[in-house]
């Protein structure tokens, strides 16, 4: 069998590595991408929720008579109103072995509030404003309770408790590390000590989170549409909270408008609106508003940490010492109790620290739940030791790129196990270092610095190298700290009659491109045409299995999981070909989609046809092209990078301008560089929000501070640098594609550049430490303080 | 107009009011209640879901639609104020090219300037009325004409770039 | 988030919108572009009965120059004025402070008339107003009422309008000869509006003596309000830097500043000399 079709000279199908233009583009830039908040049912009524208005309460009555007899008003809920069997608990994805359980958290308060915004009662009406407004008649009797909201103060002795079985509202002391820190310092030539506060900040994508509940009687089956990274984990909890079996429940993710780790878990509305869709046999919808976003839905960081390094005259780091409180928020949310801890496994960063010596205090207050939050526990640690460096540098009069040098990890030790407990897959820091020196001319910067400093002026230069991990796995190892989600993924690849392609890929994409990247790895390995590979994801009905979107893990694990369904393709591919050509295996070529055994060919279609055919295959094979692949990752993976600001100070201000900022990061093997340098952009933005702009606070009643972007300065166009970014390619050893991951890396580099650059400018007038965010204000008042 | 018979009494549930104006082209003659912002009608009862809402406070730019040419924020608009107007959304803005894209839209392609999509038909709004000025924009100028769009996922340099590069290209003359 | 329900009304003409205003002074709101209204709407910090919508009065929206100098009228947007090269050739504060304020979208379609009305003691027209010496007018069935901008903001976000007038135009007056003026403005990062703010408008003899100097603060205070102290030291002399430094120094005298977390009252009382200082020197800069 000899095909004409195929003999002409295929295209290239090596799509990875190529900067291929999104698929996902043209339907947002026209407003045709479909939103949750864009799926209207038929009979679709509308919830509108009543919120605590107090951050610590118990509720004496809830009133509602006045808000049913308010016009379209179908019913008002509150938690009497349902058994646990139809209104649970919301489960959490990560409970440490050693802590007491975790305090019930119903999706509607009973008896107690612990925070501003906790959901107390729900209306549903017609229409959105009827039920706005009938949430205005419902009354809630409380009487106060003391509030806490300051997370060390909170860990101490005689703080109010927001539980009362947690004593020092403590959910759990982890310890981490090994050695004797007590010894080493002793006789260290140096020890340095900082406090930092790593402050809350608040993913607040531009689309809020919607929930769309639709259950049908005739079924029993719930559908739920929602904006989320992982459709079958809010499949799992929902049936756990709401009691219907898993294959009873269908979780829809369309297009999501960001996320950022803030999309993870299960939350509260999400539980209330199946409930009631349940119970009034009508879609229900229910649409965050921004207010609502800031004080619901979860923010990330907020960690007070004392850090203590010991150093030996020539500044070698021999040891380390944390103690991080992690304030929780009210109740234990998805994996919040677990990012502090492994936050804590990050803390000797790019470093050969042979000591270590960690605790981390997990902390209840009378705040909203903290969650994972672009870089989850990364940033933290990566800010953590990096300040620490470069206090120890200040303190030492060792240059800091020459002290970063004296301490790195060296090529030839990975893979490394460090002194928290984590083992990096691969790393080369100085190649990445001298790349970043390199491309922002530090000898040159320096110099230029000096001369402005001699006028008066306040400038700084600061860097950060980090590493951190990605790829949440191996599985065996997670599962000790208590980590309650799978680390694998899975990717089920059909080829049809006419040779297109499906693959089911059991990742949620929220703005990465996956359905580009997942896409080129398979053309590249089925050697098919891109546009004959289609790429579904987030329907728990379409793909049955999966572990969402986070931890920077869609390339490494969907994506490895990806090429080797595709791999099992071509595997049963050749033999039919072969078969077809009748000729042995180990004679056949496939290159760009044909398959040649000397002047005869078969095209992947013509393959595929035969295969669907099923008529004339070798002994025992099936017919269809239909294969699954599961991988699941036997390690972490690594990224690391370098970043560096220039920044300079208004003295009459206080004022920061980022004049410079360089990023040179190593994400291991390069799926779609494009989409990789977006994903760098968004992050580095997100990170200097964080050190310059962000901060989600409560005041001592705890009433937020920040409700609304007229207080939450997420940055806009005009106040970020431009960006300079770089590679460096340190394949992972650890899955077939070397990609280590990406899009948290920016996130993760950029806060301790930019504030070791600002201290870089102003510890030489005196300033011994700055917390973020580095308002003018507080630049001012510290610059003038030391000036006294 | 019955202004005789405005009193201070508050209405009781939907009071409607008749209004006509043109949308993406179309004459639209229908009754939205006067508490009904823009962005609501075009969603909810034109069923025109490009565009979106992102903050309620008249700050991200998600909403941004063209009124009588001007690029407003349709969250800050009530429908009943469009009585009369021309008002044009995401989906009336097309391109020459096969593909229907408009030389902004595809420039933001061309630059991977989106990521989740969520902000886009906003930006996209406010840039072709940015863009439409004889000289070529600089970099200062695009990011300060950006000031009222909030995009989380970009870091907006590549938004930027693109609407620069465009903006030098064309010397910013648009289709529409 | 989506505002209480009330009525509406779109009169055609100013007559009918002051009837309207007369007959529900104690509960009605009346809205020209809305940029301010539209959002306390929708969080419900306004919920009146009824809404005057008076955008559909079209004598008001023009900028008319008279023997005086400008009549703006309620209307005229912000991009309307900063686009209005007789105006900001005259006062280039006006460009200033106007290329500044929110953001174009809202700049197409707020209104300065509004703005002052509304008298937001951040808001960046208050100031510009004030530096300028405008005057204001409002109508009501009872009459006519001229106010001088001294006299008209009261407390916070309270203008001298009662509940059955409606503002009506603004007089600008035509600059005196040698008048330059700026505005200079810090902000907030969020929300765009000033953390602190100077306007700052200088009659300069052909001696180089300051013959007049107005000073205004927004941000700052409960309303946008005059510097007594900067206006002193800048008056009756050269502007030397040794003038500059002294309104810096005395720009927040006698100011009862306001503290918040982002900028508290000793910050904010430095900013006051800073955009003060920055502000008379970019309006020096601008003399021919």
């Amino acid at each position: 069998m000899t095909s004409v079709a195929a003999s002409h000279q295929a295209a290239s199908t090596n799509y990875v590595g190529e900067s291929v233009p999104r698929r996902e583009d043209f339907r947002f830039l026209t407003g045709t991408g479909t939103f949750s908040e864009d799926i209207k049912l038929a009979g679709m009524l509308h919830a509108s929720l009543v919120r605590s208005t107090l951050a610590h309460a118990d509720i004496l009555t809830i009133e509602t008579e006045a808000a049913r007899a308010q016009p379209g008003v179908v019913a008002v809920f509150t938690a009497a109103d349902f058994g646990d069997d139809e209104m649970g608990t919301i489960p959490t994805d990560w409970t440490l072995p050693i802590m007491d359980g975790i305090p019930d958290r119903y999706p509607l308060a009973r008896n107690a509030v612990k925070y501003v915004g906790e959901p107390v009662a729900v209306v549903i009406a017609e229409t959105r404003a009827q039920a706005d407004d009938a949430t205005h008649f419902v009354d809630v009797d409380y009487v106060e309770r003391p509030v806490v909201v300051d997370t060390e103060a909170a860990a101490h002795e005689g703080a109010p408790l927001v539980h009362d079985r947690y004593e020092r509202n403590t959910s759990y002391l982890w310890h981490l590390g090994t050695g004797d820190w007590e010894a080493v310092a002793a006789a260290a030539d140096h020890v340095i000590d900082l406090r930092l506060v790593n402050q809350r900040v608040h993913a607040s994508s531009l689309e809020a989170r919607v929930s769309l509940a639709d259950f049908q009687i005739g079924t029993g089956t719930l559908t739920l549409y929602l904006g989320t990274q992982n459709v079958h984990v809010v499949r799992r909890n929902l049936s756990i909270a709401i009691g219907i079996p898993e294959n009873r429940i269908r979780v829809v993710t369309p297009a999501v408008g960001g996320a950022f780790g803030s999309k993870l878990c299960l939350y509260p509305e999400d539980v209330i609106v199946s409930a009631v869709s349940r119970r009034l046999r009508r879609p229900v919808r229910w649409a965050e508003s921004r207010a609502e976003h800031f004080t619901g839905t979860s923010g990330g960081r907020d960690h007070v940490e004392y850090v203590s390094l010991a150093a030996d005259k020539q500044g070698k780091i021999q040891a380390l010492k944390v103690t991080t409180y992690a304030n929780l928020g009210a109740y234990v949310s998805g994996m919040g109790a677990g990012i502090p801890v492994v936050s804590g496994m990050m803390f000797p960063g790019v470093y050969d620290i042979a000591v270590a010596d960690v605790d981390i205090h997990g902390v209840f207050t009378n705040t909203s739940t903290t969650e994972t939050y672009r870089g989850a526990g990364r940033p933290e640690a990566a800010y953590l030791i990096e300040r620490a460096v470069d206090e120890l540098a200040a303190k030492t009069g060792i240059d800091r790129i020459e002290l970063r040098r004296r301490n790195f990890i060296q090529p030839d030790q990975f893979p490394y196990a460090n002194a928290t407990g984590m083992t990096y897959d691969s790393g080369d820091y100085e190649k990445a270092l001298d790349k970043a020196l390199e491309m922002i001319g530090w000898d040159e910067l320096l110099a230029e610095h000096e001369a402005a400093r001699s006028r008066g002026r306040i400038v700084g230069l600061g860097l950060s190298v980090y590493t951190e991990f990605c790829g949440f796995g191996d599985s065996h190892q997670l599962q000790l700290v208590g980590f309650d989600r799978a680390t694998w993924e899975q990717s089920v690849i059909t080829v049809t009659r006419t040779g297109s392609v499906i693959v089911q890929v059991g990742i949620d994409a929220a703005g990465q491109g996956h359905e580009t990247s997942i896409a080129q790895i398979v053309a590249t390995e089925l050697g098919v045409a891109i546009d004959d590979v289609e790429v579904l994801q987030g329907d728990t009905d379409i793909v049955h299995f999966g572990t969402g979107t986070f931890n920077s893990r869609s390339m490494s694990s969907a994506g490895t999981s990806a090429a080797l369904a595709a791999r099992k393709i071509m595997a049963k591919a050749n033999r039919l070909a072969a078969h077809l050509l009748d000729v042995d295996v180990k004679d056949l070529v496939h290159a760009n989609g044909v398959f040649s055994a000397g002047s005869r060919q078969l095209s992947f279609e013509e393959v595929a046809v035969e295969a669907w055919r099923g008529v004339d295959l070798p002994d025992g094979m099936e017919p269809t092209l239909k294969e699954i692949a599961v991988f699941d990752p036997p390690a972490f993976t690594s990224p690391f990078g370098v970043h560096i600001a220039a920044v300079e100070i208004d003295p009459d201000t206080g004022a920061i301008t980022i004049d410079r900022y360089v990023a040179v990061d190593d994400c291991g093997n390069l799926v779609n560089p494009k989409l990789a340098n977006g994903q760098i952009h968004g992050g580095v933005a997100q990170g200097i929000g964080q050190a310059l702009y962000e901060s989600l606070a409560w005041d001592e009643d705890g009433q937020p501070m920040a409700t609304s972007f007229m207080q939450y300065a997420v940055p806009r166009a005009h106040q970020l640098p431009r960006l300079e970014t770089g590679h460096t390619i340190t394949p992972s050893p650890v899955n077939p594609l070397g990609v280590k991951g990406v899009g948290e890396s920016g996130a993760i580099g950029s806060q301790p550049a930019v504030v070791n650059a600002v201290m870089d400018a102003v510890r030489r007038r005196g300033v011994e430490n700055l917390d973020m965010p580095l308002t003018p204000a507080k630049v001012w008042s510290e610059l003038k303080e030391a000036a006294k | 107009m019955a202004h005789d018979a405005m009193t201070t009494e508050r209405p009781a549930g939907s009071h409607r009011v008749a209004i006509s104006y043109t949308l993406n082209g179309e004459p639209v003659s229908c009754e939205t209640d006067p508490r009904t912002l823009l962005v609501h009608h075009l969603r909810e009862e034109r069923n025109l879901t490009g565009t979106h809402i992102g903050c309620d406070t008249s700050q991200c730019g998600a909403c941004a639609v063209h009124l009588d040419g001007r690029a407003v924020k349709s969250c800050t608009v009530l429908a009943v104020q469009v009585d009369g107007c021309e008002v044009t959304t995401i989906e009336g803005v097309r391109g020459q090219e096969a593909d229907g894209l408009h030389p902004v839209q595809e420039a933001l392609r061309r630059k991977h300037g989106l990521q989740c999509g969520f902000c886009t038909p906003g930006i996209v709004m406010t840039a072709l009325e940015l863009l439409d000025s004889d000289e070529p924009l600089t970099t200062e100028e695009v990011q300060h004409g950006l000031v009222g769009n909030i995009c989380r996922c970009t870091g907006y340099q590549n938004i930027v770039d693109a609407l620069v590069e465009l903006s030098a290209s064309e010397s910013g003359s648009t289709d529409d | 988030m989506i505002p209480s329900a009330f009525a509406y009304a779109a009169p055609r003409t100013l007559d009918d919108a002051l009837s309207i205003l007369a007959a529900n002074e104690d509960d009605s709101k009346v809205m020209a572009g809305g940029q301010s209204l539209i959002p306390l709407l929708k969080l419900r910090l306004a919920s009146p009965a009824l809404v005057i919508d008076i955008s559909r009065l079209d004598d008001l929206r023009e900028i008319e120059e008279t023997s005086r100098g400008f009549k703006i009228g309620a209307l005229v947007t912000h991009e309307q004025l900063i686009s209005d090269g007789a105006i900001t050739r005259a006062w280039p504060i006006v460009k200033d402070a106007g290329e500044d304020l929110a953001d174009p979208l809202v700049r197409n379609r707020g209104t300065y008339g509004g703005s002052l009305a509304h008298a937001d003691p951040a808001g960046d027209w208050p100031a510009v107003a004030l530096a300028t010496d405008v005057v204001v007018h409002v109508r009501s069935l009872r009459g006519a009422r001229e106010i001088p901008i001294n006299d008209f903001f009261t407390y916070l976000f309270t203008a001298d309008i009662a509940d059955d007038e409606i503002l009506t135009h603004v007089e600008v007056p035509e600059p005196a000869p040698g008048t330059v003026s700026a505005y200079v403005k810090i902000d907030h990062p969020a929300s765009g509006y000033a953390v602190a703010a100077a306007a700052v408008s200088l009659v300069i003899d052909p001696h180089g003596t300051c013959r007049a100097a107005r000073v205004a603060l927004t941000g700052v205070g409960t309303t946008p309000l005059r510097s007594v102290g900067a206006e002193r030291e800048l008056e009756g002399g050269v502007i030397d830097d040794d003038a500059v430094r002294r309104a810096i120094e005395h720009a927040a005298d006698g100011i009862d500043v306001t503290g918040d977390t982002y900028a508290p009252v000793d910050y904010r009382t430095h900013l006051i000399g800073v955009v003060t200082g920055r502000a008379i020197r970019r309006a020096l800069d601008r003399r021919l």
